[in-house]
């Protein structure tokens, strides 16, 4: 587990190490150490962003020459973590992690950081745009990319070029290129992806929505995408028992022929670990996930595999869904401690530390100058790949609207969804009662 | 003071810590789970808890998913402990017989209980998963297709089952092995010399005499296999359908992942309510051991 | 109602030698108990004649059945067990019927003879009132009769009884001694009684069995065993006081024998002992005398007092008891004119030797008077 090191690491050692630039490459901009002494308390997620701050722990310290105290917790924890700790009069974390859709969450308690952005001078314009522009609400900077990256498909190049097949693009390429691979390859089925009961499949099923072009409530709509800047209570009612809803729920019936057995279990990890090992020649994948198999020898899938966005429906543009983590600051945290967080800030989500990261298993980077880098596109080849998905405009995050109940809405979907794909119900009747939870948690929160 | 009032006293005050103590960490989260299910209470909403009346109680009646888990916890309780019993109380009388070696293996089979419920949950995932499960790789030896152990209703539940008998048999084994040695030898001699055979034995005096181990042993393992959460987190997350969603579990995703504490609350004083009048029944039987 | 006939039996656990070559024959419709300090073997020969336990090696006759084989239950025998070993699950009545509703016995009992013999038995108990209780509700000596009334309510025919009284309390238990025997009159079933309490033996037996290191001492009619005891050992062991043991070398003093202590105090023997040391004449006797032989004297009247030291004594009743270290020896005296004594204390003590019987010292059998 974690060791923190207390202050008694030796200070001058920790000075000396950031003067003499022994790592001092990673913080060029800082005159002197980020945290002089200082400890700073993180709340993290047991992701590999965070995880790899776990692994290279000593190093992060003495590049940082003060205490870094790390907590990282799992999902549920973290949340209720946060919550509880909002209710403090002062925080006990400088900095917190908050994945994307949770900003409509904890949008009440999160500081603003443009006055601190302002203040020092702060270019956020390297960041892809959509994952800096993600945690903007209201015209507020409520959080730093540390590591945002899209859904999207990956699939096995190598298997493709055998049957002669393209990319998939859309459902039916998908749909045609699994029934083709599951009927010539021997072991292989066609897609990996989340059903597993609940939270799983419940997401699955609105990026998938995504792919239809659209989001499971009332937003409004600019161009192919959604204002989710500024959400308001008439846009909170469910689109769900929709033609795109029918369309997603057919297109997940259908994908049951081209998947691998036990698919009703399966969920994140082990998606990504079946294709790995050739269990099936494509699966949905978090980017960021492609190093279980880019940064392991012995896997099959290793450096064969091509990435391409979300396939959409037919005639909908391609939409992969933007998710993962952000660096923000609780509004009751100390004031005198505000500055300190802010290097924080600066520091981590730095394109050195983004770079480092990725030698140690985070194949993601939402800074385009580090996604450009010939040596971190060389360890992770979804980087480049989701740079350019990027540039075209591929990625959004309105998919899972930042509103308090995404989490009803999601365990709503994937419970009668689940019920579909057991075939215990059918898909309108699961689509109906979906809709009627959501809508009645909505008027039970009081929107309408 | 009278001596009768001081004695007074003084048991008021040498029982007034476990009096607060029963009142601070069993009254109060009952009483406040009851508050909290009389109003509209998520942690996600923007909007102050109300007072909601019977509402949650009132939308318990009519969601279908919530008969469904009562359902299914009561056949994974119904399943889980009668194999338990049957399982462990032959177990026990194994380990009752004196072989030799049965002492190294009467203490390893203890290991299951003092596994993590999570831990074991995981490597029953593992082992019955359907790419890479050790079981299924068994099952394809024997030129079988591979089983969906976790994603078909009735697998599903038997697989949950499993891990659960598989930790909790040897504690039934552990309390009926209590029981059997002590037992007086004596009453055994009583009846072999009335001319019962091993079966009557079995049947006409044992059981009957370890009824109230059985009876223990049957209302901790119902109570806590009704609050078993851990095995659905880790196997099949409720599925496939609601095949294995039991009340903790759809009560945990309403209240830990919804947030929607209000309705959680309500179902969680029922189940309260629902165990206690189960548990009054068994408790009956052991305060009133004579009746047959 | 049988005779029992025990011979050339065997028993060892692992390498404990319980007995050897054990020969034992009980009157039928006798009520035997069988006597001897615990580890005894008594409680062991019990349980092989109930077919509890099984003999290595010697036969076992139920009249002129070899019931070596059989079970138990075959062997239609009747045992209350020492903790009564009654079916807590059961009421009184329960308990009772239960030996007349097993399988094997069930064809013999319709309902209404069953009913007939549980009132029977309750009334011959006197526990009709309790039937209808569970056995955690009654006290021992209620308990110990339902148990009593298990054991004979399908008329057995040898009826063993383990330690039946030792768990009672002193007023109760000798209650159930009377209590004991009125029952054994009306039901004249062959009886065999296990008790280290040698008063209660006495007081309830027809015939005494005394047994040590698993051998029988001395099979005989309770009062024989107390008046004409066959070895040393058996001297000592009943009687209450206790005789008096003493270790003695046979000497000449003048024309007679005397017994003289290693201290060198002489004990004179009377004549009809002299006679019997005519013969054989072993160097070392042991002497049983009784307590009566003993009183306190004023050694400056008594040429024969020997002098000892007081090591307990004790108020019994009205009576005193004194034992009195002489020579290494312990005498053991009996006054019903007590008198304050404190450990230590030298007393002078009388020896009438007139009731004494003369044992060999090395086998511990009785020499032949007269």
């Amino acid at each position: 587990m974690l060791h923190f090191n207390s202050s008694n690491r030796l200070r001058h050692l920790a000075l000396a190490a950031g003067a003499v630039g022994v790592l001092g490459a990673a913080t060029p901009a800082l005159a002197d150490t980020v945290l002089e002494g200082e400890t700073i308390r993180i709340l993290g997620i047991g992701d590999p962003v965070f995880q790899v701050m776990q692994k290279i722990h000593g190093e992060l310290e003495e590049m940082a020459g003060g205490t870094v105290q790390l907590d990282v917790r799992p999902f549920d924890v973290l949340r209720q973590q946060v919550l509880l700790n909002a209710q403090n009069d002062l925080s006990n974390y400088d900095l917190i992690a908050v994945d994307l859709p949770q900003f409509g969450e904890y949008m009440s308690f999160l500081t603003d950081l443009n006055p601190l952005i302002e203040a020092n001078g702060y270019d956020g314009s390297d960041f892809h745009d959509v994952a800096w522009t993600g945690a903007q609400f209201d015209g507020a900077q409520l959080g730093v990319p540390l590591q945002p990256h899209p859904e999207i498909m990956a699939y096995r190049s190598d298997i493709f070029e055998k049957y002669g097949l393209d990319a998939p693009q859309t459902h039916a390429d998908v749909l045609a290129a699994g029934a083709t691979i599951q009927a010539n390859e021997p072991g292989m089925s066609g897609v990996c992806w989340n059903a597993a009961r609940g939270t799983a499949l419940g997401q699955t099923f609105i990026m998938n929505m995504g792919d239809f072009g659209a989001a499971p409530i009332d937003m409004e709509k600019i161009g192919d995408d959604f204002n989710m800047g500024n959400i308001q209570p008439e846009n909170m009612r469910p689109t769900i028992d929709t033609e795109a809803g029918a369309g997603t729920a057919a297109y997940l019936e259908a994908l049951m022929d081209v998947s691998p057995p036990g698919i009703l279990n399966m969920a994140w990890d082990e998606r990504v670990r079946v294709f790995a090992q050739g269990g099936c020649a494509m699966t949905y994948i978090w980017s960021g996930r492609s190093a279980i198999y880019e940064l392991d020898e012995s896997a099959p899938a290793r450096g064969n595999v091509g990435y391409v966005p979300h396939p959409s429906a037919d005639g909908s543009p391609n939409r992969s869904t933007l998710g993962g983590w952000y660096l923000s600051i609780p509004t009751n945290i100390d004031p005198d401690r505000v500055d300190l967080a802010w290097k924080v800030i600066e520091w981590l989500t730095s394109a050195d530390m983004i770079a480092e990261y990725t030698k140690h298993g985070n194949c993601v980077s939402p800074r385009k100058s580090v996604s450009q880098d010939a040596e971190v596109a060389a360890r992770c080849p979804s980087i480049p790949a989701v740079d350019q998905m990027s540039a075209d405009g591929f990625i959004a995050g309105w998919q899972r609207p930042p509103v308090p109940e995404i989490q009803k809405i999601v365990d709503a979907l994937g419970t009668e969804m689940h019920q579909v794909l057991s075939g215990d119900k059918s898909s309108a009747d699961a689509l109906a009662e979906a809709h009627r939870l959501v809508d009645r948690e909505m008027q039970k929160a009081g929107y309408y | 003071m009278s001596q009768k009032s001081e004695a007074r006293w003084t048991a008021t005050v040498l029982v007034s810590p476990a009096v607060l103590v029963l009142v601070l960490l069993n009254i109060f989260p009952i009483a406040f789970a009851v508050y909290i299910s009389l109003r509209h209470w998520s942690l996600a909403s923007p909007n102050p808890p109300r007072f909601a009346g019977d509402f949650n109680f009132a939308e318990l009646l009519v969601d279908d998913r919530f008969f469904n888990s009562l359902w299914v916890s009561g056949t994974f309780v119904t399943l889980g402990v009668v194999i338990q019993l049957l399982l462990g109380f032959a177990l026990a009388f194994v380990f009752n017989s004196k072989l030799r070696g049965l002492d190294t293996l009467r203490r390893l089979s203890l290991l299951p209980i003092m596994t993590m419920p999570l831990v074991v949950g995981l490597v029953w995932f593992y082992m019955l998963n359907e790419n890479f499960g050790v079981i299924n790789w068994f099952v394809t030896l024997f030129g079988s297709e591979r089983l969906p152990f976790l994603t078909e209703r009735t697998l599903a539940m038997l697989s949950i089952v499993l891990a659960d008998v598989w930790q909790w048999t040897p504690f039934v084994t552990l309390v009926i092995f209590a029981a059997l040695q002590s037992l007086p030898e004596y009453v055994f001699e009583a009846g072999r010399m009335d001319g019962l055979t091993e079966r009557e034995i079995f049947f006409r005096i044992t059981l009957p005499m370890l009824r109230p181990a059985i009876i223990v042993v049957l209302i901790i393992r119902a109570i806590d296999a009704f609050r078993m959460i851990e095995l659905i987190f880790m196997m099949t997350k409720g599925g496939p359908g609601g095949a294995t969603e039991v009340l903790p579990w759809y009560i945990y995703t309403t209240g830990f992942l919804s947030l929607d504490l209000g309705y959680a609350a309500a179902m969680a004083v029922t189940m309260i309510i629902l165990v206690t009048l189960a548990a009054q029944v068994f408790v009956r039987q052991i305060a009133d051991p004579g009746k047959n | 109602m049988v005779a029992i006939s025990v011979s050339g039996l065997s028993k060892s656990f692992g390498n404990v030698n319980v007995f050897d070559g054990l020969d034992l024959t009980i009157q039928d419709g006798s009520y035997v108990c069988l006597l001897g300090p615990s580890g005894c073997g008594k409680t062991t020969l019990m349980r092989i004649i109930s077919g509890l336990e099984e003999a290595n090696s010697g036969t076992i006759r139920f009249g002129s059945e070899d019931v070596g084989t059989l079970t138990s239950a075959r062997r239609d025998v009747g045992m209350a067990f020492q903790n009564y070993a009654l079916y807590p699950h059961l009421t009184v009545a329960q308990n009772l019927e239960f030996p007349l509703k097993s399988p094997m016995r069930r064809s013999e009992w319709p309902a209404q003879r069953v009913r007939e013999r549980i009132s029977e038995i309750a009334d011959l108990l006197q526990i009709t009132p309790l039937l209808d209780r569970n056995i955690n509700q009654l006290s021992g000596g209620q308990q110990q009769r339902v148990s009593l009334g298990r054991s004979l309510v399908r008329h057995p025919k040898v009826l063993l009884l383990d330690e039946p009284l030792t768990h009672l309390d002193a007023r109760l238990r000798y209650a159930m001694r009377s209590e004991l025997k009125r029952i054994h009159k009306i039901m004249k079933t062959t009886t065999i009684h296990v008790t280290h309490d040698q008063q209660e033996a006495v007081a309830i037996a027809d015939e005494l069995v005394v047994m040590r290191g698993g051998r029988i001492e001395q099979a005989a009619p309770a009062m024989s065993v107390y008046s004409d005891p066959d070895t040393s050992f058996v001297a000592s062991f009943i009687g209450d006081p206790p005789r008096t043991l003493l270790n003695v070398q046979v000497t000449q003093a003048g024309d007679r024998l005397a017994a003289q202590l290693d201290d060198g105090t002489v004990l004179r023997l009377p004549d009809g002992l002299q006679a019997a040391q005519k013969g054989s004449t072993p160097d070392r006797l042991t002497l049983a005398l009784p307590a009566s032989s003993f009183s306190l004297s004023d050694p400056s009247q008594d040429s024969d007092a020997v002098e000892g030291t007081v090591r307990a004594h004790e108020m019994i009743d009205d009576a005193q008891r004194i034992v009195i270290e002489v020579s290494g020896q312990r005498i053991h005296l009996h006054t019903d004119r007590p008198q304050k004594v404190a450990n230590g204390d030298r007393l002078s003590v009388h020896t009438d030797t007139s009731g004494a019987m003369l044992f060999d010292h090395s086998t511990g059998r009785r020499l032949a008077t007269n």
